[in-house]
């Protein structure tokens, strides 16, 4: 009973001092989760679960991994989201990787998806700023893969952060560069194994690891299918999947 | 209506000469006239522009007064002096313009029928121009058949014999020989120009500085731009500095707007870019902002079918900003052109979001 009242009383003190918000109960990632629609989603199941109840946060979401490794995909899933919940989306491609028809695939509306193409980082860390102090979009991706590590400054993406933050805007930052940012949420992503029907290699399996954010070290699988929009993922969907062993996981989502 | 006809022969040429403004010298000329009176009517393609002058003789004084002060308006415009003339009936007044002369011509009120009475009978097509221009000159051919040479014979006819032999076409025909209108002059909208000025005692040495007096100026056309129910397609702004040569910022807006934070914005993107080095010690004294092609607002509709986010319009605005600021080739739009084409570069393609922002 003393110990009950002891915790109540810590509770409200720390409560009093930083914020009703500042103490979470933990939960823990299944299936129920992965049923809860989020505030802002991700357009992928066991991402938003990672995430938690609301989504994708206002600030800075890392996503790395390295070539190949569906940074791209999960990026553009979220973009196709956000567009279906009625929001505004750009993509800065400061990489110059990307790929209309891709994108396309993946669900996004081209004809909303402004593209801006700057000449070097520096110039795509203005652009960001300048959407996001203009509070112009819901979700904004900035894609700096292929960006040496050197040619990134830490200091100006958290600067960039904090005005996301500021604006009520999520901003994704696709990094392969070992860059150490504070992020709000960050996801690594690595690919476990090919998904494959017979002969033919039909996606990937991609494993999800929370690196920061409301659930530090949690993980999700998620299967990408290199299919040509959702028709042709729904039909290879029915098909039985021949799958590669992979360590054991704790959620598992299929897109 | 009392109508004053203007008239350039020079300016009716056909159209593609070299060095050919006249288009756009004629519309300034219409913006100009649209201060005397709100009724003013004239196309591009065509040196004439006729002005409904009912009612500003209070104001302006007498008809040759009227036309002075217009002739005054047109001049900065258009060199060349048109040749002028004012009637009740609108077709009167034209044909006598197009006849030239250096005077101003004055046909008193109830002299019309007797003014026309000499033209040829085809000069009636010109007062007619809602009816297409075949049934009309097949009914003047069909007067000129029966011996109906002129407007003044043709008006002595009887109705409803002339329209037995011609049609419903008749009456209209008749009106207009007889001297009275059948079309009262319906302007176009005309595209508007408003202009504030501001001048600074103390020389503004950077764009922080000039926020404040832009934002002043903004709102003072903007209030006059939205009591219209009207919306500015481009904003100017010319800004003189104590030595060296003034410097000029054009925001074409990529939709007609009343936005006064918007077009603000992209109006300091437009002198980011034009000042890349800054103002310096070189202070602006004074600034003029003008406002372009004021059209009604009709553009702007209500979002159906759905939620969306106020974001995505202020995306476009943020996205034409960035256009200004870093040019016109950075913002992009790609759209699948044959997903399955054999070579990639036909799969898709890639154009500029706001090519409008290019001067």
């Amino acid at each position: 009973m003393a110990e009950s009242a002891a915790r109540i009383e810590a509770v409200t003190r720390l409560q009093q001092r930083w914020g009703a918000g500042i103490i979470r109960r933990g939960v823990e990632v299944g299936d129920a989760g992965l049923r809860v629609a989020p505030a802002r989603a991700t357009g992928v199941a066991a991402l938003d679960a990672l995430l938690g109840r609301r989504g994708l946060p206002d600030g800075l979401t890392l996503l790395r991994g390295g070539f190949g490794a569906g940074r791209t995909t999960l990026a553009l899933r979220a973009l196709a989201a956000t567009q279906a919940a009625g929001g505004a989306a750009a993509w800065i491609d400061a990489a110059r990787s990307f790929d209309p028809l891709e994108a396309a695939t993946r669900g996004v509306a081209l004809r909303d998806l402004p593209i801006l193409v700057p000449l070097h980082t520096g110039e795509a860390v203005e652009m960001a700023g300048a959407l996001l102090a203009a509070d112009a979009t819901d979700l904004l991706a900035l894609d700096l893969s292929l960006v040496r590590s050197a040619a990134v400054r830490s200091d100006a993406l958290e600067r960039l952060a904090a005005r996301a933050r500021r604006a009520g805007t999520s901003l994704l930052l696709l990094l392969d560069a070992a860059v150490p940012v504070h992020a709000d949420a960050a996801v690594s992503c690595a690919v476990v194994s090919w998904l494959r029907v017979g002969a033919d290699v039909i996606g990937r399996r991609l494993l999800l690891t929370m690196e920061a954010g409301p659930r530090t070290g949690a993980t999700a699988v998620v299967d990408v299918y290199e299919g040509r929009g959702a028709r042709a993922d729904l039909r290879i969907g029915r098909l039985p999947i021949e799958e590669v062993a992979c360590a054991p996981l704790r959620s598992t989502g299929q897109h | 209506m009392r109508t004053l006809a203007l008239y350039w022969p020079t300016l009716s040429r056909a159209a593609g000469d070299a060095g050919d403004d006249r288009a756009v010298r004629l519309r300034s000329a219409r913006h100009a006239l649209g201060r005397l009176s709100p009724l003013v009517a004239g196309s591009d393609n065509c040196g004439l522009i006729e002005i409904g002058i009912d009612g500003l003789q209070a104001r302006s004084g007498s008809e040759r007064d009227i036309a002075a002060i217009a002739l005054r308006a047109v001049g900065v415009h258009l060199r060349e002096r048109p040749s002028t003339a004012v009637s009740s009936s609108r077709l009167l007044a034209v044909l006598l313009a197009c006849g030239g002369g250096d005077e101003v011509q004055v046909v008193p009120p109830g002299d019309e029928a007797e003014g026309l009475a000499g033209y040829p009978v085809d000069a009636l097509a010109l007062g007619a121009t809602e009816y297409a221009a075949e049934s009309m000159s097949d009914a003047l051919e069909r007067c000129a058949l029966l011996g109906l040479r002129t407007v003044g014979a043709l008006a002595r006819t009887q109705a409803a014999a002339l329209a037995a032999r011609v049609g419903p076409i008749a009456g209209t025909l008749l009106t207009l020989a007889r001297g009275f209108d059948v079309q009262a002059i319906a302007p176009a909208p005309l595209p508007r120009r408003l202009l504030a000025r501001a001048s600074f005692e103390m020389p503004l040495t950077s764009l922080e500085e000039f926020r404040f007096p832009l934002r002043r100026l903004l709102d003072e056309l903007l209030v006059r731009v939205r009591r219209d129910g009207a919306a500015v397609g481009i904003a100017r702004l010319h800004l003189a500095r104590e030595r060296s040569a003034p410097v000029r910022a054009v925001a074409r807006l990529p939709v007609p707007s009343a936005d006064r934070t918007q077009i603000e914005r992209l109006l300091i993107a437009a002198l980011e870019r034009a000042l890349l080095r800054g103002l310096g010690d070189d202070g602006v004294v004074s600034a003029q902002l003008r406002f372009d092609g004021v059209l009604p607002a009709t553009g702007d509709q209500l979002t159906l079918l759905g939620a969306r986010s106020p974001r995505v319009d202020r995306l476009a605005w943020s996205t034409a900003a960035i256009a200004v600021r870093f040019g016109a080739d950075r913002v992009m739009q790609g759209d699948v052109v044959d997903g399955d084409d054999a070579r990639s570069e036909r799969r898709v393609t890639w154009r500029r979001t706001h090519p409008e922002v290019q001067e």
